[in-house]
């Protein structure tokens, strides 16, 4: 008897809120909805891109930067902290499993039109050697595993893993023309390391870069799948992170300023 | 007032525009006097040419040392490059050699130690570049050598860069595999995830669904009974999850299908011997170095020795990235020099004598340079002294000395 009216009263209580999701109101209108995920995006896509920057700056850069070793481990963890703060943020303000995959393209867009326009059109480095990485396919997969356990533990532990895996992933399939062998200046390399030789970056001596050193690779004797396990463990690290921007630095000073009706 | 400011401030953007001089500099002069003079020293710098087309080789020579009087209060050196200074790819690098090696990347130096390089560039983007060979340590900074103007011209065919593979193929590095993989694969991601999102904003409004979810948990989404995220919507995000997996696998097959041999960056760096030095003949001291700044005078005192058996005189001074050569300050510039230096010297120093000479170097051009470390707290001046056998063979002497300046 009591689980039926407590049925009843669940019911009652989702049908009003969902009169209340379809309720029209007069002055917030859909100009709202557009206005704002458009504009966002530019600060979504800049603040991914900084913290991208600060922490990954180089690996994200150029080809032959984007080792087995160092770029699996930073890249994903410095990638994942934006996206996990506006993924509580749009989780929570309108149960939107959407705020990897915004992030993920934001950035997309901010970073191509950069490069292209900074970098290729500007002081004339070929795209195919400073292309970006795209997170994309991994903010998909960091959704999804949000809106299916509804819950930031398990988001955090097998959607960052994945996250790393997936980033990787992706972006080896564009990396792989660069990795083919190449006889240059009498050494064999790879068509990456010519492009990171020929194309004169004065300013950034080669004993700078910063690839496939370490006694990583001493264990196992095989470098890529230690980095990529570790990178997804940094990378768990790094979704709290953005989980605390996310909570501390956005939704918790709105929610002591703003009045709650 | 308003009309005052509309012509103000055009005016006071014009006078700027043409009044501030244009920068040259490749930021050598921010470097301070005792680093450049006392790190690396660069002489006998050749540029094979002027002007070429695009894709036109043009070579550059010369020797670079690092110094015995490296400072101490920077880390020993131990990794050095040598690149050219360029602004960005204007230029392609096709070839460097450091005394007979080819050195693709870093390579492992020591103090004192003599690199002959000769490096090979290929003109890519029209237009005149003032230009330097540079030799970068690790933790100490990027030494630039002398510079030329190199003026590229376009070419008619315009411009690509073969590469050949291992396995034969060639490949034009300016665009491979920009539509497909890079650009393609890349945007497909993107238009995956647009579908995701649009998905959501479209259909749905946003703002106003923070009424709802305000009164609803976290961990709650209300399920098909509130309507924010239904069983249809679920359908959907695993179709484009599903996508996602496809697009992926079908990257995957498709490179390992392409490209079957990769290897991964490669790092060779490795030690490059100091150049054989020919038989000592020749030592020297600087005893004072004293600077004039009224005078725009810098004197050198210095004490040379001649162990050999054949006369030597004293054939350059080279400073950091710049060279002088005997010759009266009023003459004309000497070509393949930065300035000329008198010498009290008059003929060659004798087999087995020592001799005092007193070298004068007129002009702004070390102080131009930023090479007088006047108003500085490390006044160490280091020079390296060309001395020239009878046989035409050279000893290159490394003296230092604080400097003196005089006050007024």
């Amino acid at each position: 008897m009591a689980s039926v009216t407590a049925d009843l009263k669940a019911r009652e209580r989702a049908g009003e809120l969902r009169q209340t999701l379809g309720r029209k109101y007069r002055y917030i209108d859909r100009k709202w909805d557009i206005m704002f995920w458009a504009t966002a995006a530019f600060v979504v896509g800049a603040a991914a891109d900084i913290t991208k920057q600060l922490f990954a700056g180089d690996w994200d850069f150029w080809t032959d930067w984007k080792d087995a070793q160092w770029w699996p481990i930073i890249t994903p963890f410095a990638i994942i902290i934006i996206p996990s703060a506006l993924q509580y943020i749009q989780w929570l303000a309108w149960k939107f499993p959407t705020g990897a995959v915004y992030t993920a393209v934001s950035l997309w867009a901010c970073v191509e039109i950069g490069r292209w326009l900074h970098w290729r059109f500007f002081v004339y480095y070929p795209i195919n050697f400073v292309w970006p990485a795209t997170a994309v396919l991994a903010g998909i997969w960091l959704d999804w595993v949000l809106l299916k356990s509804k819950s930031w533990v398990i988001t955090s532990v097998i959607g960052s893993a994945g996250w790393t895996l997936l980033f990787w992933a992706s972006n080896y399939i564009m990396l792989a023309p660069f990795l083919q062998p190449v006889n240059f200046m009498g050494h064999t390399l790879t068509l990456a390391d010519v492009q990171g030789i020929e194309y004169l970056r004065t300013q950034t001596p080669e004993y700078l870069r910063l690839i496939e050193q370490g006694s990583l690779r001493t264990f196992l004797g095989e470098t890529l799948y230690v980095a990529l396990a570790f990178g997804a463990t940094v990378t768990i690290a790094g979704y709290w992170i953005g989980q605390f921007i996310g909570r501390m630095l956005a939704i918790w000073p709105i929610g002591k300023f703003a009045k709650k009706v | 007032m308003r009309r005052r400011l509309l012509f103000a401030v055009p005016l006071g953007l014009l006078l700027a525009l043409f009044s501030a001089p244009a920068a040259f500099a490749h930021g050598e002069h921010s470097q301070e006097p005792w680093l450049r003079l006392s790190t690396v020293a660069f002489w006998n710098t050749t540029f094979s040419a002027q002007t070429i087309q695009q894709g036109q080789e043009l070579t550059i020579t010369g020797t670079a040392k690092v110094l015995e009087t490296w400072p101490e209060t920077l880390p020993d050196p131990k990794t050095a490059f040598m690149t050219v200074e360029s602004p960005g790819p204007a230029f392609l690098m096709k070839d460097r050699v450091i005394n007979g090696q080819s050195a693709p990347a870093s390579f492992y130096i020591e103090r004192g130690g003599v690199y002959n390089y000769k490096m090979t560039i290929v003109g890519r983007v029209p237009g005149t570049y003032h230009v330097h060979p540079t030799f970068a340590v690790r933790s100490a900074g990027t030494l630039i050598g002398p510079g030329q103007w190199i003026r590229v011209t376009k070419s008619p065919a315009g411009f690509s860069n073969p590469v050949q593979l291992s396995n034969g193929k060639t490949v034009n590095l300016e665009s491979y595999g920009l539509g497909w993989p890079v650009m393609g694969f890349s945007v497909l991601t993107f238009v995956l995830g647009m579908v995701w999102l649009l998905w959501w904003i479209v259909p749905k409004p946003t703002v106003s669904r923070l009424a709802v979810t305000s009164q609803l948990s976290v961990n709650d989404d209300g399920g098909d009974a509130v309507g924010l995220v239904t069983r249809r919507d679920h359908r959907a995000m695993n179709l484009i999850m599903l996508a996602a997996a496809l697009l992926l696998a079908g990257g995957w097959i498709w490179q390992a299908v392409a490209f079957k041999t990769k290897i991964p960056q490669q790092v060779d760096r490795f030690r490059v011997e100091s150049a054989v030095q020919p038989a000592t003949f020749a030592t020297a001291t600087m005893n004072k170095i004293v600077y004039d700044p009224k005078a725009q005078t810098l004197t050198m005192d210095v004490q040379a020795a001649n162990q050999g058996k054949t006369p030597m005189e004293l054939r350059a001074i080279h400073f950091a990235n710049l060279t002088f050569l005997p010759g009266a300050a009023s003459a004309a510039a000497v070509p393949g020099a930065d300035g000329t230096f008198e010498t009290s010297q008059s003929g060659p120093i004798t087999a087995g004598a020592t001799q005092s000479l007193s070298l004068t170097i007129r002009g702004r051009t070390l102080k131009l340079n930023d090479l007088v470390p006047t108003g500085t707290a490390n006044g160490n001046m280091t020079a390296v002294l060309e001395f020239a056998d009878s046989s035409n063979t050279s000893n290159f002497i490394t003296v230092h000395q604080f400097l003196t300046p005089v006050f007024d």
